[in-house]
């Protein structure tokens, strides 16, 4: 009995026990620990330091709607439905943002559902995708084309 | 390349892709072309790409053990001139060889459809043979082939060492190494070969007072040393009615074995496994079929063949332990795959439509992509 109620307070103190985060446009908020402590960055930071938890830790490189994204899929145990719904610029600043937290499941979650969108994609979708200018010339781009025309079959629709 | 990625992380997408879609993105930008063919890419990119098992037959190939449903589109270059060729595997990269003593040699990588051709090798009088494989030598980052040369002539047959040469990828030339390096023994033309732990292994036979013994013939691709491993006594008589011994392992990390068909009817064909490489003692018979007339037995699994016109052949050991065997029932071409352990014998679906056929492990891989010369794409 006594250890059922221990189990369950120390469950309470882990529930209400958050971290608050400063985002890059001034948005203060509070996320649960168990998801912090997948942030390399802040939790070496918090390991370290014993601080207090409620000075906010400022990550001046991710905004509240991404860090808003990130604890969706940390919640939904990296749902790929929920992912689906995400334009292509939420998941280029997702994987930014887990590259920058340090945040290795993301990271290999979101870096391989972008590898597996662009595997079949055209190279005018690529750069349209990251904003890529073309810099080469028209001569170069169809010489190497020439040579490698079997990579350029088979593709998605764009 | 677009302001706000950095490279690091751009490197993450990349490297999960398989190597026909880099070669279209190298047409992305610039500092995306240098990026995909940076020899630094390159290596991150074999690191993280798994092995498959690799079938070939009839200029087709097929990753049977592949995730996806689609099996990439690997194609060989065609020399019209030459067929069958003598086919190595090594992480990426296949050589073929041409010829009765394997002349015209080439290096490619079908993932990305490139080869380069070799040098001519040693010339050889008409009364020998060669035989080639493609290693790796982890201390210089490189491939190697190797071509043992021996002599068929009547008198001579037996009595002497094989001629060795040995050819890296890097220096692109051969070297002759010492004679006597291999010890005096006849590695028959097209003799298969089956890998261990960086070795590449042989069944080469030699003649001790008149009579001829089987053995297994190693090359160590790093030290550029031959070893021999001793067969169990009834592999190692090269009576005349054995017809066929073989090295087929193993898959990644598993044991050598050695598949045999003996001869007469009934014949048996056995599979033998060294569990402790070296340790003659720890060879072991873990495997027989019995073939009686037309009729193929597996006493172990309590199965029965009819209508099988020739012994099966033993392919390879996958890297999950099953041993993959050639089948010949009722006129059906097919592959069977053998799991000794769980005693399962099962068709794996796949009809192979000639008698010819390799196998190996195989990385999809973007090697030979940044070789500046000699490099042909097709």
């Amino acid at each position: 009995m006594q250890k059922t109620e221990g189990e369950e307070s120390k469950a309470e103190n882990e529930e209400v026990k958050q971290v608050t985060l400063m985002t890059s446009d001034g948005v203060k908020m509070k996320v649960e620990i168990s998801i912090v402590y997948e942030m390399e960055i802040v939790r070496s930071f918090i390991e370290v330091n014993d601080a207090d938890h409620s000075v906010p830790f400022p990550l001046p490189n991710v905004s509240s709607h991404t860090l808003d994204l990130i604890i969706e899929l940390v919640k939904n145990e990296y749902d790929d439905e929920f992912m689906k719904t995400f334009s292509h610029d939420e998941l280029k600043e997702v994987l930014v943002a887990a590259n920058y937290l340090n945040m290795k499941t993301l990271l290999d979650f979101i870096a391989t559902a972008i590898a597996n969108l662009l595997e079949k994609k055209s190279v005018e979708f690529i750069r349209n995708f990251f904003n890529i200018v073309n810099d080469f010339t028209p001569e170069e781009e169809a010489e190497i084309r020439k040579t490698n025309e079997w990579v350029f079959q088979d593709l998605d629709e764009d | 390349m677009s302001d706000f990625f950095p490279r690091g992380v751009l490197q993450e997408i990349l490297r999960r892709l398989p190597p026909k879609t880099l070669l279209r993105f190298t047409i992305v930008c610039k500092s995306w072309r240098s990026l995909i063919t940076h020899p630094s890419f390159i290596s991150l990119h074999h690191r993280n790409s798994p092995s498959f098992l690799f079938l070939q037959f009839s200029n087709h190939f097929i990753l049977p053990h592949r995730h996806s449903s689609t099996a990439p589109a690997l194609r060989l270059p065609s020399f019209p001139h030459y067929d069958f060729p003598n086919v190595s595997f090594c992480n990426g990269l296949l050589c073929m060889a041409y010829g009765y003593q394997c002349q015209h040699v080439i290096v490619c990588n079908p993932s990305v459809r490139r080869y380069v051709t070799l040098p001519a090798p040693l010339q050889l009088p008409c009364f020998y043979t060669a035989n080639i494989a493609l290693g790796f030598d982890p201390s210089k980052c490189d491939y190697k082939v190797v071509r043992i040369s021996c002599m068929v002539d009547d008198e001579r047959f037996g009595l002497s060492a094989p001629e060795v040469e040995v050819c890296s990828l890097a220096t692109g030339s051969w070297r002759t190494l010492d004679h006597g390096i291999a010890p005096v023994c006849y590695l028959g033309e097209g003799t298969s070969h089956g890998f261990h732990d960086g070795l590449v292994h042989w069944v080469a036979k030699r003649c001790v007072a008149g009579a001829w013994f089987n053995f297994v013939l190693s090359f160590h691709f790093e030290g550029e040393m031959f070893g021999e491993v001793i067969l169990p006594e009834s592999m190692a008589r090269a009576s005349l009615d054995a017809l066929v011994v073989k090295v087929v392992g193993g898959g990644i990390g598993k044991n050598l074995t050695v598949f045999r068909v003996g001869g007469g009817s009934p014949c048996s064909c056995d599979i033998w496994i060294m569990k402790e490489y070296g340790v003659v003692k720890s060879w072991n018979k873990v495997f027989s079929f019995v073939m009686n007339g037309f009729c193929l037995e597996a006493p172990s699994l309590g199965m029965r063949f009819t209508d099988v016109e020739i012994p099966p052949i033993a392919l390879c050991v996958t890297c999950s332990g099953e041993v993959l065997l050639l089948m010949d029932v009722a006129g059906r071409r097919c592959l069977y795959s053998l799991d000794i352990e769980k005693k399962t014998f099962t068709d794996v679906q796949i009809e192979v439509d000639t008698g010819f056929i390799y196998s190996g492990y195989y990385a999809e891989s973007l090697l030979l992509l940044n070789k500046a010369s000699g490099v042909v794409s097709y």
